[in-house]
């Protein structure tokens, strides 16, 4: 018995050994596999299906878009190839972050900017690679939204706004010009009564002057926004959501679900179902959507014309978030590009330098395209003059996105040392206590109090 | 009176294979009060399933029967007030023989004290006392045997049914569990009803045995008249060990010629035979009725017979001979102390005072 | 063992060369046939034990990992949330997993009887939906939990005069949805198991308890239950490891909220590895939950385990 638990024991430790090994062989192994030819450099790059395309307008998908931008840069510079994967919505962050997390992230990748993936060492900065004439094409929004510790991280194909939306036709019954509130803006006391005119039952169907998704505390952070509050942890460590200005943002919130003004069920509510209860014409006024919807809002109308879909068409309008009296507009959004990565055994500089290059072929004027696509802003000035066509700039809703966008501020950047707590402070405190005060479970002094308590324990001021 | 009666009973079974078929067709008898009546035949002869039908396990199909007074063709078997032994013993495993025992009490919601008293009674009775905190697992197959008595014994019933009780026990064990059922039995004075394919069983347990052969009633009788007046052939063949042998033969006058030999019958026996002059019988011998003739004091004149010996058989006090009578083959069992040996021709004495004839149309014993 | 090397003639059981050769001589092909396997459990189960539990005790970087001793488990051990979590996961465990054994058995006690087409009907039917992807079946109940009046069970409720109920989006029904959806989920597995286990019972036992004067009830109770104890134990023990590990439903339906109400262990762990890159607490609470399971499984195992003969 004695002997052959010993031989269990050696053989088994020393398939261990030989794992290992042979993991770590496996590794560059395959590295220099996928790189065959010794010539020729392999650069790979992860995106998602930014469009779809379509058969009746000839419209190609993201992915031909891409291959052929691949295509040209293959033929420009030889030697270099390009690998591309396009990734679901639903399982590419994952992926990603496995991919990341095991030190075999690839060289590009689209993503928002996030500080986790600088702080894991692997993010590369374009700061070296990118030209004088790029940085000054480049919207300073888009900028500021990929710098971090002073470096440039990756390089934007657009810049996305969060807008509220709006049906046209139910707004004009209430007496409303839209137009005016596109180009000024409301506060929050313009809004309420608007959308308290909005509020109806119409053949025994609820209809509300505001649907928004309540599952968790985006409504709630966007709002704070326009009410002077930029971020819920500042750069320097204070927590933000706390005191009168917290409390004044949730009872507005309040006050338009006790009034029924937005459904007491809001908390149940998830993006998809507010979208939904919209074009059911349920909602005059909903949020959170942005400019994709009117591209979204044309298909659907199309749609019902050509007998698809059933339901009422929509005359959908952009409209700003209303902002608190003597606060400013401050517009939430974020900006969508590429960022560069290494990998844990570092193929050299050389490839570094292709795959920057890749990058900013992905992301030159051409590929405002992506953006113009989703009417979503390109950014680059250049691509916004490419694609002025297809971003309307000559409609209300066009011209509401140009200015919109001026009123948008880049998020704090925290430092490596408390990123890890703020998002703990997130998931842990100011999302779970908000979905309990969104249904009516904890009062908005209670649900402060619960935040700046938790904030302290996680040691921010 | 916990007497069980069948009346014109018969049970039919839808079979996959054999599509419809009687199991027992019109079956019609009393089990006596008291009675140890024991079912014998081959297997699939329908003595299981009558004996089914008593315990309610299954429905007849037609006719009725009786426990005590009373009609029980639809009542559940709890409702009959009979105890069944099973062939598997089908003892809960996961009880203990005490639990295994006071099983049926318990449903019947009887006070504690009186389960107690009744299985420490069974346990007295069946030598179970030191048993009775164990699983049947821990137990011998003689040891599950009892228990499987005692779970019957403890409910004190009209009637105790036997399914082949002693067919998974070794033979030394049968013979004592033979014994100690028999002896059950008197001590109980209860009437039981016993199934076994195992003649010997059946003759040295059976106040009275029920033969069956393919789901008919063939005879029912006591041992003794079964072994020396078996209705048919078939009794005849079933009863005894070894069973009876059987030649062919023709009737004539005083004498049966049979392909080799003339055997004389017994002048007192002519008369119930008139009917069958000149015609075809078939003989019956018990083994036991042919004898060698060295044991003989006086030597007879008729009914000598000298086959070669093809085969014997050592019993220890006796021994079986085998030899052919024309194409049947015919076994005798001899007393050890005369030794034969095989391959020899040996002289044989058939006792044909002790002869059975049958006619061989109908298998009926002639009378 | 120790017969063998006595019938190959060697009746040392020092481990010597001599030994060595002439054990690979006897042996050689059966380690030769075990070897594939073994390369492949070792590789794709010891291997990322192994490491999972040397991170357990670092702040994971994939450029350098720091050794921070057992700083993982003490904040783990100090985090209000690992014990919400756990609290979650204990409720939930405890309301699924003897309902559903209640219920599966139920449903096999309804097929058993049966003839072999309907029963064949029946599995099928019961096992079928478990084939489904957990991913589809969530958006069907989805559309069930649907907070307005629009989802099934609040139009059901206002069909008897009740208020719609916000199923997913309440802390105080959330985690009973997610149980509420394993009630109505696939008990196909456990059917079939219960329903081999059932026929495995000898008719004769049903024949004596019936002449025993035992009823209905008497007959599940004293002996179809006790005897099926090997399959409800097996049942219960996969299904409270697999309820310790419940994440799909709480990361598909709720992303474990409202208020944390259906943060799993298992969640927590997908959240701190994936979402804040701390893979050393994630793996401290793996191993925190491994051992859960572990001790819970013992205990099953020493006080329910029986080895029933029939």
């Amino acid at each position: 018995m004695k002997k052959f638990n010993l031989f269990v024991f050696l053989l088994t430790f020393i398939l261990i050994l030989t794992a290992c090994n042979g993991n770590e062989g496996d590794q560059t192994g395959a590295g220099t596999d996928s790189e065959g030819n010794a010539d020729e450099d392999v650069v790979t790059v992860w995106t998602y299906p930014h469009y779809e395309g379509n058969e009746e307008t000839g419209q190609q998908s993201y992915e031909e878009d891409l291959k052929d931008l691949i295509a040209e840069f293959e033929a420009e510079n030889p030697g270099v190839k390009v690998k591309h994967e396009i990734l679901s919505w639903a399982e590419g962050g994952k992926k990603f972050t496995a991919a990341l997390n095991s030190g075999n992230p690839p060289d590009v990748f689209f993503s928002l900017f996030d500080e986790k993936y600088v702080n894991t060492g692997l993010a590369v900065p374009l700061t070296d690679y990118v030209t004088e004439e790029d940085l000054a094409d480049l919207n300073d929004f888009g900028e500021q939204m990929y710098t971090y510790e002073d470096q440039l991280w990756g390089f934007p194909h657009y810049i996305s706004v969060h807008t509220w939306g709006g049906n046209r036709a139910m707004l004009e019954e209430a007496g409303v010009d839209v137009e005016k509130i596109q180009q000024e803006g409301w506060t929050w006391d313009e809004f309420y009564e608007i959308a308290k005119k909005g509020t109806k039952t119409v053949e025994g169907k609820e209809v509300y002057g505001f649907v928004t998704q309540g599952q968790n505390e985006e409504t709630y952070t966007q709002l704070m926004m326009q009410n002077g509050v930029r971020n819920m942890v500042s750069e320097d460590g204070e927590f933000m959501f706390k005191g009168d200005k917290a409390l004044e943002t949730l009872s507005f919130l309040e006050r338009l679900r006790n009034d029924g003004i937005m459904p007491k069920e809001t908390g149940g509510i998830d993006p998809a179902k507010a979208d939904v209860m919209f074009n059911n014409g349920q909602a005059m006024i909903y949020g959170r959507t942005g400019p994709y919807k009117i591209r979204e809002n044309e298909n659907r109308n199309a749609d019902i014309d050509a007998g698809k879909v059933d339901g009422e068409k929509i005359d959908f309008v952009l409209l700003p978030l209303p902002h608190n009296d003597g606060e400013k507009e401050n517009a939430f959004g974020g900006a969508g590009g590429l960022m560069l990565f290494k990998q844990k055994d570092d193929k050299g500089e050389a490839h570094t330098e292709n795959a920057a290059k890749l990058l900013l072929k992905l992301t030159s004027t051409e590929s405002g395209k992506l953006g113009a696509t989703l009417f979503i802003p390109p950014s680059r000035q250049s691509g916004q003059e490419m694609y002025k066509e297809e971003l309307k700039l000559d409609t209300p809703n066009g011209q509401f996105v140009q200015r919109y966008i001026t009123t948008l501020t880049p998020g704090a950047k925290l430092p490596e040392a408390i990123v890890q707590n703020a998002g703990k402070l997130k998931t842990e405190s100011v999302i779970p206590n908000y979905q309990s005060f969104i249904i009516g479970n904890a009062t908005a002094e209670e649900t402060v109090k619960a935040w700046e308590d938790y904030a302290k324990t996680l040691g921010f001021k | 009176m916990s007497e069980v009666r069948f009346v014109q009973v018969s049970k039919e079974f839808e079979d996959n294979n054999k599509g419809k078929f009687m199991a027992v067709k019109n079956a019609d008898f009393t089990i006596r009060d008291k009675e140890f009546m024991v079912f014998v035949g081959p297997s699939g002869c329908g003595k299981t399933t009558s004996l089914r039908m008593i315990a309610g396990l299954e429905r007849q199909t037609s006719g009725d029967i009786y426990i005590g007074d009373r009609i029980v063709n639809k009542a559940h078997p709890k409702d009959r007030d009979i105890a069944m032994v099973f062939q598997d013993y089908a003892l809960y495993p996961h009880m203990t023989i005490r639990e295994n025992m006071s099983f049926g009490l318990k449903n019947l919601k009887r006070p504690k004290s009186e389960i107690d008293e009744k299985v420490t009674e069974a346990a007295r009775i069946l030598s179970l006392e030191t048993l009775l905190d164990r699983k049947p697992r821990e137990l011998s197959g003689g040891q599950r045997q009892r228990v499987a008595v005692g779970r019957a014994i403890v409910r004190n019933p009209k009637v105790f049914l036997f399914d082949e009780p002693l067919s998974n026990l070794d033979a030394k064990l049968r013979v004592q569990m033979r014994i100690e059922l028999s002896e059950l039995h008197k001590r109980l004075g209860a009437t039981i009803v016993y199934v076994t394919h195992d003649q010997v069983e059946a003759m040295t347990l059976g106040t009275r045995i029920v033969v069956m052969n393919q789901g008919e009633i063939q005879q029912i009788d006591t041992p003794e008249e079964l072994y020396k007046n078996p209705k048919n052939m078939f009794v005849a063949g079933f009863i005894g060990s070894p069973p009876m042998n059987f030649v062919k033969g023709r009737l004539e006058g005083n004498t049966i010629q049979t392909a080799e030999h003339v055997f004389f019958v017994p002048e007192h026996m002519l008369s119930t035979y008139k009917a069958y002059q000149g015609k075809e019988v078939t003989l019956g011998i018990r083994p036991e009725d042919i004898l060698n003739l060295e044991q003989l004091t006086v030597q007879p004149a008729h009914n000598i017979i000298e086959p070669v010996i093809k085969v014997v058989e050592h019993l220890g006090s006796e021994f079986l001979v085998y030899f052919s009578i024309g194409e049947e083959t015919i076994v005798a069992k001899f007393n050890a102390d005369y030794p034969v040996k095989a391959f020899t021709k040996q002289q044989l004495y058939v006792n044909m005072d002790k002869m059975t004839l049958f006619d061989p149309e109908t298998q009926f014993r002639i009378s | 063992m120790i017969e063998s090397s006595q019938s190959s003639g060697i009746k040392t059981k020092r481990f010597t060369w001599e030994n060595t050769k002439q054990f690979f001589r006897d042996y050689g092909w059966c380690y030769a046939f075990i070897l594939i396997p073994l390369i492949l459990f070792v590789l794709f189960t010891v291997y990322p034990l192994v490491m999972a539990f040397i991170y357990s005790f670092q702040r994971y970087s994939v450029l350098g990992s720091e050794w921070i001793g057992l700083d993982n488990y003490k904040s783990l051990m100090n985090s209000s949330v690992f014990w919400t979590a756990m609290k979650n996961t204990l409720i939930y465990t405890a309301a699924t997993v003897p309902v559903n054994i209640l219920i599966t058995l139920f449903l096999a006690l309804m097929i058993f009887p049966l003839n072999n087409k309907s029963q064949t009907f029946f599995k099928a039917a019961f096992y079928l939906p478990g084939v489904t992807s957990g991913i589809t079946m969530s958006l069907i109940w989805l559309w069930i939990f649907d907070p307005t009046g629009a989802g099934l069970l609040n139009a059901i409720f206002n069909l008897f005069g009740l208020d719609s109920v916000m199923w997913l989006a309440n802390p105080d029904t959330a985690l009973f949805s997610l149980i509420l959806m394993t009630y109505l989920g696939a008990h196909g597995a456990g059917i079939l198991l219960y329903l081999a286990a059932m026929g495995g019972i000898p008719k004769s036992l049903y024949e004596a308890a019936d002449i025993d004067h035992a009823g209905w009830w008497s007959k599940l109770k004293n002996i179809t239950w006790p005897l099926l104890k090997p399959t409800t134990l097996y049942l219960l023990v996969m299904g409270i490891i697999s309820s310790f590990q419940v994440f799909e439903q709480a990361y598909v339906m709720t992303m474990g909220g409202p208020n944390l109400a259906t943060t799993t262990i298992a969640y927590l762990i997908y959240d701190h590895a994936f979402q804040s890159f701390d893979f050393g607490l994630a793996a401290a609470e793996s191993f925190v939950l491994g051992f859960i399971i572990i001790v819970i499984s013992v205990i099953q195992f020493k006080f329910m385990s029986t080895d029933i003969e029939y």
